[in-house]
């Protein structure tokens, strides 16, 4: 069986072009399938007496997937010619592409290869050479692909596009049959289409004259072949039939594609060369260049982009997870996922493993949060579009009464396009007390997790009431750690902290957090960020910029010295410095007995540090307070953080791109007592041991002891325990 | 509450469930990360978690599963030049084939992965899985990968076909599928079978290959395993034993299970069902003791939400051996339609219409078996005394023995696990 692809642009008569071309084969005698791979879905329809068959994609979307038959989408047509139409979405929505992806990928399923055709025949829109378009390109479908054109540059330049499209897929192997001109009576046409053969180097294998037979033919739903049998145009088709037989035997040889570059086809068919304007030559009146008094430049949105998108770099995670951790956190709302039930339950699996492991290792209960919902987004949404599934689940949330509705979209939602906001103001009309508020971060394209929280937290933000006062003694709590098990444990530190000097939480932002709590956001006259990583510095950008939101410069303090700091600098805003000195007082008793006590196993011992953390002032902290020696922090490539802030910049040395092949050798050259990773490495040697760093350490005053005390003992125990032996272990 | 995976989630661990084959995801980080984590949790072939250790470009700090971070300008501009640069990078610390899998956004792009598998020189390791049918079932998923595998690589039997048999239907992402093959395959012996492969859980690529010569195959897990089997059939007239009653849960369904190969391979299963009987004794005994102080198990409640192979023989089994109350049945997306239908109606004939195909969350019960998170959080929520982990997401718990739900062993571990958890305060 030989494969043929027609290829043209939309309008170019290539249905006509190849229901007469299947009609003259089927009466050579050949068994002949045509499938039109257009949406506009008529390929066929003049083998079927004028009559509309039941495209593939209405099948797809009517028919569940164990009840679809071959027989219910291939139609016999004229001469036995069987006859399938791909169909598509309605224009504006969905994705055709896919619709012809899971077209080819169904008749595969439903067994079309078994049936002994000697031929089929794709007819295939060329306007958009996308990924499903191009699927009858592929070497597992079209042996040979003509090109059909009129002698409009439009046409002749989908010719050449489709002409790069089988560069990209075959390089300068040869499966270019030929050029069709579908003659439309221009003037000089016959000339424009020979010089683009010339120049592309392929031969036109048939010249298909203008003529009234075709619209005749069509009226009566016929091909001209069957209508005019004896026309000189159906000889034309029997030339063509005749000229595909002899591609089969081998004697028509097939050709190697060589399109031209845009600016070749210009000057070849427009007669003109266009020169390309640079930006620094834009000439335009009204559009100012850049800041010149500072008035009359366009105002240009100002944009918080997460580490990874602003350096282009690697996308850790999608924005769409992070934005649903994000709004997941708004006790009393429901975020919708618009996209398939895969990403939902990705994003679920993060949160629940987080809920159940607060329980099991911190024993904390982590407070009701926001439900989830998703519309399940499956191949005939792929196709269509999923504006309807997304309107049902929106009225479903709205009818069931939800006051906040955060919809957030994935890849595929993002990909083919749909239209959120008329979805959304259809249903925000039906239900007015429903606040929909769309987050379309489009699963990555809009970035990495980091920015997706930063997207969550923008969108949650606008149900801040900005007429509310600050009032005093009332604290915010911004971008706390949402997927680290001690995120509770850690608030409820920091909650008795500041209830020790007076202060009240007002606002978690967010966390478990109501949605009265967000409106009452700027109750609170100070706000205190969790962490300095990326992600939370812009969200305190974003809170300063539209709610005037003021923040202290420290975050949540871990070890003595720097929760003694933060509790001093905040009983300074609420006037109970005493209650605040009375503490640390305590405090510093407990952690100088503490280090007098440690001192003597760990003085002198020195230290290996490498981390993705770039705080890690708190560990240098009692490490220094120890009296050990650090030989070296290695910062691992982090894609949350950067750079390196420290006091003790500049009293230790710090390696940036450190790498596992560094650490080796640093291990073995320098022979460190304690190496402390954010993994600990398997690479053991003589009088080395490992620990960990914790990503979230937990906050207050007593963490550093904690870790002090354990290498205390650590430094007493085996250097390689028992089972690492096992391994593989690099000694 | 967690969502249940789909079939791409199935898809992937179809692939990631034999020994020497490795999953490329043609997708962004974010489908990876998760999909990475399950795997090398359910089946570590890595000695060490170190991100370090996995620092190239494609596997971002994990052993399993790299993938082509698709962004942006990927979907715009197609992903073939990432595919071409990351399967040279991992085909040669492959021995088996490179499964590459599009993610949904992947799949929307339509790359031709065939295309770049021949531009690399790696069309024989490679099998492309353009589109799963997303938010369809994971086992539907699994078959579908699985199936594309077997078409690719299966040899055929030749003349010297084999006595053995090999089991299908058994995942790495079922709950202790280790322990399961080891139980399995002890019953077997005892009736003489000789196992030659576990289709796909752990088994080589070698395996799959020789797979065509099997003299049976067994189903054990339906949804996972039945249109294999009828594959093997159809290509290769490899008879499938299906057991009416479900996966070998519990004594009852262990016992019909044997009868069914004992049968269709016209063996002599004595020994195997000896040893179910004294183990039954040896439960007898303890529930005895038990009973004649408290008047339990019977009356005890249990919910159950889990794949219909498993929720078939394990509702039946409670209710009749140790007199439990259903109070919620509900099977997993993608059952057997038959072992749902005889749930179905054994639900109605035992006079619990009302509990079944509900959630196991709506009311307190003595005993949970769900997915570890569910479980998890019923416990969270005091909704239940003990929960029996049966499916993935797996909970917090770390299983150093290997443990079955199947067979005379696994029958003996839930009973344990039941009575010792209606024993528990709520
Ligand atoms: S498909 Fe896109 S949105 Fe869904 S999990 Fe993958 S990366 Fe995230």
């Amino acid at each position: 069986m030989i494969q043929i692809a027609l290829y043209g642009k939309g309008g170019i008569g290539k249905s006509t072009v190849s229901s007469n071309l299947s009609a003259a084969l089927a009466e050579s005698g050949k068994k002949v399938l045509q499938i039109g791979c257009d949406p506009k879905h008529d390929s066929t329809r003049l083998l079927t007496n004028g009559n509309s068959i039941t495209t593939v994609m209405e099948y797809i979307r009517d028919t569940l997937p164990e009840d679809r038959l071959l027989g219910d989408i291939l139609f016999d047509g004229y001469k036995g010619v069987s006859c399938v139409e791909a169909g598509g979405p309605e224009p504006g929505v969905g994705c055709a592409g896919r619709g012809i992806l899971s077209m080819f990928e169904l008749l595969d399923r439903l067994g079309i290869h078994e049936i002994p055709f000697d031929l089929s025949l794709y007819d295939v829109l060329g306007d958009v050479v996308c990924g499903g378009f191009a699927v009858p390109l592929r070497r597992e479908y079209a042996d040979a692909v003509f090109l059909v054109t009129s002698g409009e540059y439009m046409a002749l330049y989908a010719a050449n596009n489709i002409l790069r499209g089988i560069l990209n897929f075959d390089g300068s192997s040869p499966r270019v049959a030929g050029i069709i001109h579908n003659g439309r009576g221009l003037e000089h046409e016959d000339e424009r289409v020979d010089a683009f053969a010339k120049a592309v180097k392929l031969p036109v294998v048939a010249s298909i004259p203008r003529s009234e037979l075709f619209a005749e033919a069509e009226k009566q739903g016929k091909t001209t072949l069957e209508a005019f049998p004896d026309s000189d145009v159906a000889t034309v088709f029997r030339d063509l039939s005749e000229y595909i037989s002899h591609l089969v035997t081998g004697s028509n040889r097939l050709y190697p594609s060589k399109p031209l570059e845009n600016s070749e086809m210009e000057t070849l068919v427009l007669g003109r060369n266009i020169p390309v304007i640079k930006p620094d030559q834009i000439s335009s009146t009204h559009i100012p260049k850049g800041p010149t008094d500072g008035k009359d430049t366009l105002p240009v949105r100002k944009n918080l982009y997460s580490k990874s998108v602003r350096n282009k770099e690697p996308l850790h995670g999608c924005a769409f997870a992070g934005a649903v951790t994000t709004t997941s956190q708004v006790n009393g709302s429901l975020t919708i996922i618009h996209g398939p039930r895969s990403c939902g339950h990705i994003v679920t699996h993060f949160l629940s493993s987080n809920v159940l492991a607060a329980r099991s290792r911190h024993g904390t209960d982590l407070p009701c949060k926001g439900e989830i919902a998703s519309t399940d987004m499956g191949e005939t949404s792929f196709i269509f579009g999923g504006l309807e599934e997304l309107r049902n689940k929106l009225e479903e949330a709205a009818s069931q009464g939800w006051e906040i509705v955060f919809l957030v979209t994935t890849c595929p939602a993002g990909l083919i396009g749909d239209d959120l906001e008329t979805a959304v103001s259809m249903v925000q009309e039906q239900y007015p007390r429903t606040k929909i508020i769309p987050v379309p971060v489009d699963g990555n394209l809009a970035g990495d997790f980091a920015q997706g929280l930063v997207e969550g937290w923008k969108k949650v933000s606008e149900l801040i009431d900005n007429s509310v006062s600050p009032e005093k003694g009332f604290v915010n709590i911004v971008a706390e750690k949402n997927l680290s098990d001690n995120v509770e444990v850690n608030f409820q530190t920091i909650e008795s902290l500041l209830d020790d000097i007076g202060l009240k939480v007002n606002c978690r932002f967010l966390n478990s957090t109501t949605i009265d709590s967000i409106r009452q956001f700027k109750k609170g006259e100070i706000n205190i960020l969790a962490k300095k990583d990326d992600s939370s510095q812009l969200v305190r950008d974003h809170l300063e910029n539209c709610f005037n939101a003021s923040f202290t410069d420290m975050n949540f303090p871990i070890g003595f010295n720097e929760t003694s700091k933060w509790l001093e600098e905040l009983s300074h805003l609420s006037g109970r410095k005493n209650d605040a000195e009375m503490i640390i007082e305590k405090e510093k008793q407990i952690y100088d007995a503490e280090m007098t006590r440690l001192r003597p196993f760990l003085q002198g011992k020195k230290v290996l540090i490498n981390t993705y953390s770039r705080s890690i002032d708190w560990l240098l902290d009692i490490i220094f307070d120890l009296g050990m020696d650090v030989l070296k922090i290695g910062l691992l490539h982090s894609s949350a953080e950067e750079g390196f802030s420290s006091k003790y910049a500049g009293k230790v040395h710090v390696e940036d791109n450190y790498t596992a092949q560094q650490r080796e050798k640093d291990i073995l050259d320098h022979r460190p007592h304690l190496v402390l990773s954010n993994y600990p490495p398997m690479f053991a040697s003589d009088g080395v041991h490992y620990d960990s760093i914790p990503f979230c350490p937990e906050v207050g005053f007593r963490n550093d002891i904690f870790m002090a005390q354990r290498w205390s003992r650590l430094l007493r125990l085996p250097e390689i325990e028992g089972w690492k032996i096992d391994g593989e272990v690099i000694r | 509450m967690t969502f249940i995976p789909d079939a791409l989630t199935g898809s992937i661990f179809a692939a990631e469930s034999i020994e020497d084959c490795c999953v490329v995801l043609n997708s962004p980080t974010g489908c990876k990360f998760y999909h990475a984590h399950i795997s090398n949790q359910q089946y570590p072939r890595e000695s060490s978690l170190d991100p370090l250790s996995f620092a190239e470009e494609f596997y971002f700090g994990q052993p399993r599963i790299p993938c082509t971070y698709l962004d942006e300008d990927d979907y715009v501009a197609g992903s073939s030049e990432k595919l071409l640069s990351i399967l040279p990078n991992v085909a040669p610390r492959q021995k088996g084939a490179i499964v590459v899998i599009n993610s949904p956004g992947a799949t929307l792009i339509g790359d031709d992965l065939k295309y770049t598998f021949k531009e690399t020189g790696l069309e024989d390791q490679c099998v492309a899985i353009e589109s799963v049918d997303f938010s369809r079932s994971a086992p539907e998923g699994f078959e579908k990968t699985l199936l594309e595998i077997l078409k690719k690589y299966v040899r055929e039997p030749g003349k010297s076909s084999s006595e053995k048999v090999n089991i299908l239907g058994l995942s790495i992402s079922h709950k202790h599928w280790e322990g399961t093959i080891k139980e399995i395959k002890r019953l077997l012996d005892l009736m003489g079978v000789e196992v030659g492969s576990v289709i796909p859980a752990g088994c080589s690529m070698d395996e799959i290959k020789a797979s065509g010569q099997a003299s049976f195959n067994i189903v054990l897990c339906a949804e996972y395993g039945l249109q294999v089997a009828k594959w093997y059939e159809n290509k290769f007239g490899i008879p499938y034993i299906y057991c009416p009653e479900g996966a070998p849960v519990g004594f009852d369904a262990t016992v019909s299970f044997l009868n069914s190969i004992a049968e269709a391979m016209d063996i002599d299963a004595s020994r195997a069902l000896e040893d179910i009987s004294q183990a039954r004794k040896t439960a007898y005994r303890k529930i005895a003791r038990y009973n004649s102080l408290t008047g339990l198990p019977k009356g005890a409640t249990f919910s159950i939400q889990a794949d219909s192979s498993l929720a078939l023989p394990l509702t039946k089994w409670l209710y009749y051996y140790l007199g439990m109350a259903p109070m919620a049945v509900k099977t997993l997306p993608g059952g057997d339609p038959e072992y749902e239908r005889a749930l179905c109606e054994f639900m109605k004939e035992i006079g619990f219409t009302d509990e079944w195909d509900i959630f196991p969350g709506d009311q307190p019960v003595d005993i949970a078996i769900a997915d570890g998170h569910t479980v998890g959080s019923l416990r969270n929520q005091n909704m239940c005394r003990n929960g029996i982990e049966i499916a993935l997401p797996a909970g917090e718990y770390l299983d150093m023995v290997q443990k079955t739900y199947m067979g005379t062993t696994g029958a003996l571990m839930i009973l344990e696990e039941v009575l010792n958890g209606i024993r528990m305060l709520s």
